[in-house]
């Protein structure tokens, strides 16, 4: 979506503009200096790539900007540009992103901090542009850091936290930033755009330290392992994973300090618990119908709260399990789906039953709603209907564990 | 508390361009009136392809939107054709509340055009405005490559210049203003690129007011 | 006139006079474990010696990958990176852009690194055909990618490719009791294809390491020229090709005498045939017959004669009917083609 792109205040050196959650992106890795970026075609995301051009012919920013023949092809191409000490930034959606699936895999494996942003799009076939969660999900096993924003200014502020999390010597592994498609690629929003001494101070440069790729430094990276190494290489990703968390807290905490701005918990936002008997969960731009259901339901006096998982991957589950162990009963509203798994629930309801389970203190029934496959609208009415069939179980009466909303039946 | 939905009906490509900029700058001066807005195209509309029919949408409300995922504006006040002989074919008007306006980009009168209109009995005013004529637009049907402002400007994230309504937006703009005082006509003003073209429109656009129609 | 292409500088690396002036220095060195008389491995050998020790190879999955380095053991002393099998243009594309723009930003030191990708038939012919050719279109990033053609999957078991030639018996394409040519295409035309389509690329080469210096020769010379180019090199493979692990030189030679593979270079696209090659189109030398290139090769054993007359129908409109002799397969007068009696 195209922006009347005026400067709204000129407050300080900080600058406030009306851009989509595409465009933000883009104007973070114009902060972060980006050096290698590959494009190729695919809505939603590939505005993404549209703004970074303007930006490069317009000369606001210095990178390598290189149109790749397939997703594919683009993948590889950013992880090898990573491995000999580029910071790199790509993306994609839907089946784009699964064609690049080979790449994507190998790339956490490799300890690539590749930043990658995901315009959740639903997978073909049918073709659909509208968003699902499944494609960023595919590689939730892998090693990939996966972030769920639902705003244009946490779009850009994510992005700089990837960069500053990926690239960690402790970490580095890559960063999938999901942005749903439509909803948070193409709708505008009033963003703080920092000033680029603020994100220096914030985001060091990417030092790929003995792990470079150059004739200084003659190693051979990813010989074939086979059944002698390979399993102490995955626990090394597995040890590099586990770190995630705690350096996501010491980004986030330095980013608090240096741009004023708190998310509060990394992991996960919650909004109205303090006195909830239930929780709505949920990923993304869920979040604004869910919001104003809740409102609305409020003044009826339902006290309903609302969970959106900002950090998928890694999935702070203990902390989750905390919280939730707070509330009656617990309904997760999955824009995924995962055919044949356990209750036949979604992806995020599988993962929040699994922390819940393990967890010491009360464990609330937690029921599974799929809802907004495609693209399609998940309304006010929708959220009620979850909200009561969730207090139905909060009242012991027994509730089907997998519901699907907006359904034409 | 108010809430008002302008629906604009363009042309993919030729005139895509033209119909983001109404959206957009109306979207953009209520803002800086403090009052809540959005602007967004239809996304399904998207990628839009030459000559075929493609919406855009703003809102703007008093209080904060509720409603700012939903696709489509379901109950467009206002609407714009930025095409003239976009007002045979398809319905423009579904869902519009008694009391809407509709705006035509044509040098035809609001008489005349009215026939074309399905359920002109909820329009409060008809406008039309000679857009194309004022801007010194080329205004060939026969010559379609001549009429795109910026062809590249689909989606937006390309767009050759960061001007608004240079072009035929902006006579389309000033009626849009004048006819249902949406936005202040000072806070949108400094952003229309083409200022010539949006004060010819004030004068030269031609009202038709219909009496109120009871609901 | 503009120049819209700013090609980094190379580095000089001059011609080889003869093997006696060769540099002792290796970058690859013991640690593999290829087969006895595999010349792919004499490749990877004489191209990290062509390109010296200021490189980065970037090797993808293949024999070359598996076989040279297991963990712990690696036989290159250059900076080497593995990449997946369809990626060696993306590799090669990616690794230079990187080094391009890191030291253009002072990221790093400002010096001309060669970028190498290499990459089987499986890997090039087939599945990265798609990324070397638009990596072969980006003129603007120097690196060579280099296809180790040994006609088939050797490293998995010896599978078809597009790269194996007509009829021969591999593990996807084994004679049986009724169908004796399981494998009817003929081999695809890398380098010229690579050549004739990327108007852009400098620098196209066919070689065969029975001829070392001219192929580190022309290893070299992609190298310094600059830009995007393609080396295409026959590797008789004992394990594929199912011969005496000594006769894999004599083999190449045959190759090249036959007239089955002929040597030749693009540069600036200019053609030009090489050494035996150029011999042969000269008439200075004869041809030597398909059947003794092809009956010492285990995998062509189950031809009858017909098959072998047809393989040397094939060669010899190569080289009597093709517009371009042994490169590009466009015909000077319409014929039909007629398929052969199974």
């Amino acid at each position: 979506m195209a922006t009347a792109t005026y400067v709204e205040e000129q407050r300080s050196i900080d600058k406030t503009a009306l851009i989509t959650g595409s465009e933000a992106i883009a104007v973070a890795c114009k902060l972060a200096d980006v050096d290698v970026i590959t494009a190729y075609p695919i809505r939603p995301y590939d505005t993404v790539m549209q703004y970074i051009c303007k930006l490069v012919a317009n000369g606001e920013m210095d990178c390598e900007y290189i149109v790749a023949e397939g997703e594919h092809s683009q993948f590889e191409i950013v992880k090898h540009a990573c491995a000999c000490g580029a910071r790199v930034f790509c993306g994609s959606s839907g089946v784009g992103w699964m064609y690049a699936m080979e790449a994507l895999t190998v790339t956490p494996a490799l300890r690539i901090p590749m930043v990658a942003m995901v315009g959740n799009r639903a997978l073909d076939d049918p073709g659909a542009f509208g968003v699902e969660h499944n494609d960023a999900l595919a590689v939730r096993d892998l090693g990939w850091q996966l972030v769920w924003v639902d705003n244009a200014q946490e779009a850009l502020d994510t992005a700089l936290i990837a960069y500053r999390v990926s690239e960690d010597r402790r970490i580095f592994l890559p960063c999938a930033i999901s942005c749903d498609g439509a909803f948070l690629t193409h709708s505008q929003a009033l963003v703080k755009i920092p000033s680029q001494e603020k994100v220096n101070q914030f985001l060091p440069r990417y030092n790929r330290a003995d792990l470079l790729l150059h004739p200084d430094n003659p190693i051979t990276v990813a010989p074939q392992g086979n059944e002698d190494w390979v399993m102490e290489i995955r626990r090394q990703n597995y040890a590099a994973m586990e770190r995630s968390s705690l350096v996501l807290k010491e980004a986030y905490a330095d980013f608090d300090r240096i741009f004023g701005r708190s998310y509060g918990n990394p992991f996960f936002e919650e909004y109205e618990t303090d006195d909830a008997d239930i929780v709505l969960m949920g990923m993304g731009t869920l979040s604004t119908p869910v919001k104003v259901a809740i409102r609305q339901m409020r003044k009826e006096g339902k006290r309903v709260g609302f969970v959106r998982m900002r950090w998928f991957r890694p999935f702070a589950a203990a902390e989750l399990a905390k919280s939730l162990g707070r509330f009656q009963a617990v309904g997760v509203i999955d824009r995924d789906y995962s055919f044949g798994s356990p209750y036949m629930s979604g992806v995020l309801t599988t993962e929040v039953r699994t922390a819940l389970y393990s967890a010491a203190g009360p464990k609330p029934p937690v029921l599974g709603f799929i809802a907004g496959l495609g693209g399609r609208e998940v309304t006010v009415p929708d959220v009620q209907r979850v909200a009561d069939s969730v207090y139905q179980a909060a009242d012991g009466k027994s509730q089907p564990l997998t519901q699907w909303i907006g359904l034409r039946e | 508390m108010s809430y008002t939905e302008l629906t604009v009906w363009t042309r993919g490509i030729i005139m895509d361009k033209e119909g983001r900029d109404i959206v957009n700058s109306v979207s953009a001066s209520a803002r800086r009136e403090g009052k809540h807005a959005q602007a967004m195209e239809n996304y399904v509309d998207n990628p839009d392809r030459t000559n075929a029919p493609t919406r855009k949408y703003c809102r703007i409300s008093d209080e904060v939107l509720e409603n700012e995922l939903t696709y489509e504006n379901e109950h467009p006040n206002i609407v714009v054709l930025v095409e003239g002989t976009m007002v045979k074919g398809w319905d423009y008007m579904r869902g519009m509340p008694p009391g809407g306006t509709l705006i035509i980009n044509t040098h035809y009168s609001p008489e005349y055009m009215l026939r074309f209109v399905p359920g002109p009995e909820r329009l409060a005013q008809l406008v039309c405005v000679d857009a194309a004529h004022l801007a010194h637009h080329k205004w060939l049907y026969y010559r379609l490559g001549e009429l795109g402002l910026d062809r590249l400007s689909t989606e937006g994230a390309a767009e050759r210049s960061k001007l608004i309504a240079p072009d035929i937006a902006a006579p389309l703009i000033a009626a849009v203003v004048k006819s249902t005082g949406i936005v202040k006509m000072e806070t949108i003003l400094p952003m229309i690129a083409n200022k010539n073209a949006f004060e010819m429109a004030l004068s030269e656009m031609k009202i038709m007011q219909f009496n109120p129609v009871a609901v | 006139m503009a120049t819209y292409i700013q090609i980094d500088p190379t580095q000089k690396l001059e011609p080889f006079k003869s093997v006696k002036k060769l540099p002792l220095e290796e970058y690859f060195t013991s640690g593999h474990r290829t087969c006895q008389g595999c010349e792919s491995a004499l490749v990877m050998k004489m191209m990290a010696k062509a390109a010296g020790p200021r490189s980065i190879i970037l090797g993808s999955t293949g024999c070359m990958y598996v076989a040279n380095t297991t963990y712990y053991s690696t036989s290159w002393v250059v900076p080497w990176m593995h990449t997946q099998l369809g990626s060696s243009g993306s590799a090669a594309l990616g690794t230079s852009a990187a080094l391009k723009v890191l030291m253009r930003k002072g990221k790093i030191k400002n010096e001309p690194i060669n970028v190498i990708a290499f990459c089987g038939d499986g890997g090039g012919a087939d599945m990265g055909v798609g990324a070397i050719s638009a990596t072969l279109t980006h003129a603007e990033y120097n690196s060579l990618i280099l296809m180790y053609d040994n006609e088939s999957y050797a490293n998995t078991d010896i599978q078809l490719s597009g790269s194996t030639p007509w009829g021969a018996n591999t593990t996807f394409s084994s004679p049986g009791k009724m169908k004796r040519i399981m494998h009817r295409r003929w081999k695809k035309n890398m380098a010229g294809m690579m050549a004739a389509g990327h108007p852009e690329c400098k620098y196209v080469a066919t070689i065969c390491m029975s001829y070392g210096l001219h192929g580190m020769n022309s290893i070299r010379k992609a190298l310094a020229i600059g830009g995007p180019t393609f080396i295409h090199s026959l590797d008789p493979c004992p394990k594929g090709w199912d011969y005496d692990p000594y006769l894999s030189h004599e083999m190449g030679e045959l190759a090249v005498n036959s007239g089955v593979w002929p040597l030749y270079e693009v540069e600036n696209g200019v053609l030009r045939l090489t050494g035996r090659t150029e011999q042969i189109a000269a008439g200075k030398i004869r041809r030597v017959p398909v059947r003794d290139y092809l009956l010492k090769q285990g995998r062509f054993a189950h031809f009858t004669n017909d098959d072998i007359d047809y393989f040397q129908s094939k060669v010899d409109d190569m080289w009597e009917k093709w517009l371009i002799p042994g490169v590009i397969p466009f015909r000077k007068d319409v014929e039909a083609d007629p398929p052969p009696a199974n």
